[in-house]
């Protein structure tokens, strides 16, 4: 009875855990069709783990990825869209320095910064042109924190692109060029299963929209 | 003169103060690794990982250094996951790097392939690798090969920094059967020739050790008594006498050293620099005879593009066998000639190589490396025994092409090849890789 009941603590600690390890949340997202292209409002909270927070507070910047899909209804994926926004706070001037879309804004507290990070207005995303009038569409939404660079979100991507290296040629063992596809990450990929150690918001969905 | 000695201490104080200063001024705007933390190690030692860290405590940290060491963790391929983050250190632009580590437990399986010099197409429909399976960083992996002329397995063991020195050493043992390509009164044929060995290496990884390496090889080698006319159907038996004194099982030991230096910019595309390398080799057993190649690339920027030239010089004894003698002809040697065909019947002793081309960027990509490159060449060999084939002491040729790098499969090479003279056809050529 004794060994059970600790088995039983075991799972609940487990379980305590996963729900309170922290990973970003999208609360609202709204698409929205503008004059000449298709906007969309983002509303996310729980955005900076402890983690990241050291991380930003040490100089190193963190970088929020937002992953869009657009989709044609009822689930027709479309077109994938990224954005970065990244965040540096500077220690020699005690402000940080959010990028986003080639535009840089200043911050003066953690506070305002972390405001200015969970809350994105009218971001353009596509010419509206792109829509069709009579369709519905609808937008998914994930979006991830990465510490220092995106670079570590991105290992797939590295991988087929490092993939490319050739071997380099020496004198005595004549010369080989090739490739090399290392089946693992293959399957990992086929499978879907997606490698980010730093945790990624749940998909959300917007609410269906027409061009019109 | 009270004032003089007093002026003479102020100055003095004043280097110091100003060195200080300085020092600090430069510290302005800088983030200083104040300490390294390594997580999640189970039977890795943290040395094996700073071995491959391209900073440490006190240096000046970038977002930049941070990728490129992530880069380089990633692919050691010792790990499922690495993950850099960081936290404040003790005083203010001082940062603690941590860096998240999950080893790997399981082997990689590998799909490769290629194009060799040597071997043609190959592909390894399967390849294993265990790497760092004790936990000391080594990399450990058979293959199986299989391609257009050759056949066979490879397993390699390599240690990087053993014994804690600057030292690494390597070893290979294969069996492979290749399939040489002979031309006998213009006609192609194919004697396939079977070799099993193993090879411990030795290579340098600081100071003057990088630039050397050497080692010591046993082999095995047995060639077919026959060969087959391509495209006939039909196998012989009665070779020339170049060939048939080396037909039989043959036991070789070897011992070499080989010199390199490599000043380019970047191994995928170098703008500038040079690579070169002189190898000795040494060979007894069953037969015996030396073998010298030097092999030397220099690239220079020049206007739009790169001029990249390659020179490769080679001379063995006349003692040494057919197959491991030298050959001329093809797409990663002269171009516009197919694969050999200015080889003469025994293959050569002494042979001489020049590729000279400039190549243009096109098109980049997002990470600014070039992704489409327009090429003009000009290769030029002669190897002994030439004259007989084509009677002319040395062979020229131009040619075009275009270099596009695909997902995956790396560069796609695709070149038009003109000889100079002795034929009016010009090669196409499809293949992978860089020539140099």
């Amino acid at each position: 009875m004794r060994r059970l009941k600790k088995i039983y603590y075991f799972f609940l600690l487990l379980l305590v855990a996963e729900a309170t390890a922290q990973t970003p949340r999208v609360i609202s997202i709204l698409a929205k069709p503008a004059a000449d292209s298709l906007t969309v409002s983002v509303q996310l909270a729980d955005i900076f783990s402890p983690k990241i927070v050291n991380t930003i507070r040490s100089g190193l910047p963190a970088v929020i990825r937002f992953d869009f899909r657009l989709l044609e209804e009822p689930d027709h994926e479309l077109q994938q869209m990224t954005h970065s926004l990244r965040v540096l706070y500077d220690l020699w001037s005690d402000r940080y320095r959010l990028q986003f879309n080639q535009r840089e804004q200043i911050a003066a507290s953690f506070a305002e910064m972390e405001k200015l990070c969970t809350k994105i207005d009218t971001l353009r995303l596509m010419p509206r042109r792109r829509l069709v009038p009579q369709k519905m569409y609808r937008l998914r939404l994930q979006v991830a924190v990465i510490p220092i660079s995106a670079k570590q979100d991105q290992q797939l991507r590295d991988w087929l692109e490092v993939a490319g290296d050739a071997e380099e040629s020496t004198p005595g063992e004549d010369g080989a060029a090739g490739f090399r596809l290392n089946l693992n990450k293959l399957f990992s990929f086929l499978g879907g299963k997606k490698e980010n150690p730093f945790g990624a918001s749940e998909w959300a969905v917007s609410p269906p929209f027409r061009a019109q | 003169m009270q004032l003089l000695i007093t002026k003479k201490k102020f100055y003095w104080l004043l280097l110091p103060t100003l060195l200080v200063a300085q020092f600090l001024w430069a510290q302005e705007g800088q983030l200083i690794v104040e300490q390294v933390k390594i997580l999640g190690l189970r039977k890795t030692n943290s040395q094996i990982v700073q071995r491959y860290l391209g900073f440490r405590a006190g240096d000046v940290l970038t977002p930049e250094l941070i990728e490129r060491n992530y880069q380089t963790l990633q692919a050691t391929n010792f790990f499922k996951q690495v993950s850099f983050r960081s936290e404040p250190g003790s005083g203010r632009g001082k940062v603690i790097v941590i860096i998240e580590v999950e080893e790997r437990r399981r082997p990689t399986f590998e799909f490769a392939g290629g194009y060799s010099e040597l071997d043609g197409w190959y592909f390894s429909p399967l390849g294993v690798r265990y790497d760092n399976l004790f936990g000391s960083g080594h990399w450990l992996g058979l293959r199986l090969l299989w391609g257009d002329r050759v056949g066979g397995a490879n397993l390699r063991f390599y240690q990087p920094n053993i014994f804690s020195s600057s030292a690494n050493f390597q070893f290979d043992a294969d069996i492979l059967g290749r399939q040489l390509i002979h031309y006998f009164d213009q006609r192609q044929s194919i004697q396939k020739v079977n070799t099993a060995g193993m090879r411990f290496t030795l290579s340098g990884s600081r100071g003057i050790g990088k630039y050397l390496s050497g080692g010591l090889q046993f082999s095995e080698t047995q060639p077919d008594s026959f060969a087959t006319l391509v495209g006939k159907d039909s196998t012989f038996f009665t070779f020339p006498e170049t060939i048939a004194k080396d037909l039989g099982r043959k036991k070789f030991r070897s011992a070499w050293l080989r010199v390199q230096a490599d000043t380019r910019d970047n191994a995928l595309f170098p703008t500038k620099g040079i690579w070169g390398a002189l190898s000795f080799e040494a060979v007894g057993g069953e037969a015996k005879f030396n073998r010298t190649i030097f092999d030397g690339r220099v690239y220079q920027k020049l206007s739009v593009g790169v001029l990249a030239w390659r020179l490769k010089l080679a001379k063995t004894s006349e003692a040494t066998p057919f197959y491991e003698r030298f050959y001329l002809g093809g797409v990663n040697s002269l171009r516009s000639f197919d694969e050999r065909r200015l080889t003469p019947v025994g293959y050569g002793t002494k042979l001489l190589l020049s590729n000279l081309e400039y190549r243009i960027p096109l098109e980049w990509d997002k990470q600014g490396k070039p992704r489409f490159i327009g090429v003009l060449f000009f290769d030029a060999g002669r190897i002994n025994g030439l004259k007989e084939i084509i009677g002319d002491d040395t062979v020229k040729a131009l040619g075009f092409g275009v270099r596009v790098k695909v997902p995956v499969l790396g560069l796609l090479r695709m070149d038009f090849a003109y000889p100079v003279k002795h034929s009016d056809d010009f090669h196409f050529y499809l293949t992978l890789g860089p020539l140099f």
